[in-house]
């Protein structure tokens, strides 16, 4: 069976003071199933992906929770968890239904709702998506982690470290127009360095903001004008320290070659990205990961400015994680309907050129699990 | 995640706090740290304890200065990603140390320092920490 978007929808990231969780996501899907023609009633199944709201908001349950808001009665209604990769196994998880038949038309809602909850209390949150024993619980935040493996690369390979800022630069510049976006606005690498150091080297401007946010897609295999043609999950080594060697994502490396395979492309056919940039470092590993610059000049590659939306491989095409925004359980959902309103034509002012194949790259922890989809026009 | 919850999981790993202590495989000689029930390099089950090597460089480090709830007392402080000298890797605090003379490479041994303290009324937790080595070139 293939497996179509039928249809897609999402609430603008940032601070929702008037919405909860809920609110979210009910618009989001709303949304979705408007734009593929079904009311929430008649779909099949119902995916929620969230990675903290246990931790956040005190909220758990999230299947029959959001599936009871939609009036979704009766149905099968399930949540994953998978960090900041739930949003790409959540639709993972629906690709595979709709392969084997078990259902024709699957609606998947990523939420997450962070902003209620004051910094540290997200610091601590976001540490939960390592190991508390060998990581948090001797005093290493998710953020510290990322500025030892961005020492370790500039140190390496003698990388200026503004080229790394430079990925947070393209996804802020290819944000500016997008309606939905968290930070809708350039920002430049002088800013970048003046922001604090959230960790040293890693300043405050290369990682992501707490967000609010939603985004919904209906699956179907009946109909829709584009298809995915490609979804893989693959895991790693938990830890990054016992990594063999710590700067290569294996998992994302795995993910993307099986999802070249299963899509009958090489890296070099995929016309676009949408990556997990929740640093610049991880961006640009992740770069390096799917084949796109080769190991230790994935700096150079986001440098030059490849990634902006007028370069030969646009990257994140309305902001990625660091400037669309990062409501970490909704991220990878964003991704597929990002990629599917372009290749649809419905970008507006972030509409690329002639278009065909994009690709989506949802990472969970650092690197522990990640998610590839590619995705076609019919 | 409330701190006075986790004394269960410190008092289960207290011995690898106080002493980092690993697992070697005894059919293959992989060795792991933390410690693994099965090898994942050839699947054995007979792993047996390993103590890691005291001494070992620096190939990584950072300042954490927006720390967890647990540690908001402490920041900043310095974090580290050490290579033993069995060619163990881990995450260690790296104490008594001043900015200017930390650099990668920079040679550190194991010291048994304070973590953090869990409340007025709760545990003090010790940990695996590491120190500069002055006593080699």
């Amino acid at each position: 069976m293939p497996v179509y978007v039928r249809g897609y929808g999402f609430t603008k990231v940032g601070e929702h003071w008037d919405k909860n969780l809920e609110d979210l996501a009910v618009e989001a899907c709303l949304n979705a199933s408007d734009m593929a023609g079904l009311s929430p009633s008649s779909i099949d199944k119902i995916y929620v992906s969230n990675a903290l709201a246990q931790i956040l908001n005190r909220k758990g349950h999230l299947g029959a929770l959001i599936a009871d808001a939609l009036g979704i009665i009766g149905k099968t209604a399930i949540r994953i968890e998978a960090a900041g990769a739930s949003g790409g196994m959540a639709v993972h998880q629906a690709f595979m239904e709709l392969k084997g038949g078990t259902a024709k038309n699957i609606l998947v809602c990523g939420v997450e709702k962070m902003t209620d909850t004051l910094p540290q209390g997200i610091y601590t949150a976001r540490a939960t998506m390592e190991d508390w024993p060998y990581l948090t619980g001797i005093g290493a935040t998710f953020e510290a982690i990322e500025a030892l493996l961005l020492r370790m690369y500039l140190e390496r390979y003698d990388a200026p470290h503004e080229n790394i800022m430079n990925m947070a630069v393209i996804s802020h510049k290819n944000a500016v127009g997008a309606k939905h976006a968290q930070f809708p606005r350039a920002l430049s690498i002088e800013t970048i360095k003046k922001s604090p150091y959230v960790a040293d080297p890693l300043h405050l401007f290369e990682i992501t903001a707490p967000a609010d946010g939603a985004a919904a897609v209906v699956l179907s295999s009946e109909t829709g004008d584009v298809e995915i043609v490609a979804s893989s999950v693959c895991s790693d080594k938990f830890r990054f320290f016992e990594r063999e060697d710590p700067l290569w994502l294996d998992s994302v490396y795995l993910a993307s070659q099986n999802a070249y395979n299963e899509a009958k492309i090489t890296h070099t056919e995929v016309d676009f990205l949408e990556i997990s940039d929740f640093s610049t470092i991880m961006g640009v590993l992740e770069i390096e990961a799917l084949g796109f610059a080769e190991k230790g000049t994935g700096h150079e590659f986001v440098g030059k400015g490849i990634g902006l939306l007028n370069s030969e491989k646009p990257i994140n095409t309305f902001g990625g994680l660091k400037a669309r925004g990062d409501p970490i359980g909704a991220s990878g959902v964003y991704q597929i309907a990002e990629v599917a309103s372009q290749l649809l034509g419905m970008a507006g002012g972030n509409q690329l050129d002639n278009v065909k194949t994009g690709l989506a790259l949802s990472v969970g922890g650092i690197g522990a699990v990640s998610v590839v989809h590619i995705i076609r026009r019919r | 995640m409330m701190p006075r919850e986790m004394v269960p999981e410190y008092w289960r790993n207290k011995k690898i706090y106080l002493r980092p202590t690993g697992t070697i495989c005894k059919k293959c000689g992989a060795k792991y740290f933390p410690p693994r029930k099965v090898c994942i390099k050839c699947g054995s089950r007979e792993m047996e304890e390993y103590t890691l090597s005291e001494k070992g460089r620096v190939i990584s480090w950072t300042v954490v200065r927006y720390p967890t709830e647990e540690f908001k007392d402490y920041a900043p402080y310095v974090l580290g990603l050490i290579e033993l000298d069995d060619g163990i890797r881990l995450v260690a605090q790296i104490s008594d140390v001043n900015l200017e003379e930390i650099h990668t490479g920079m040679r550190v041994r194991l010291a048994i320092r304070r973590a953090f303290e869990e409340s007025e009324s709760g545990i003090i937790r010790y940990v695996f920490k590491f120190v500069p080595d002055f006593t080699e070139k």
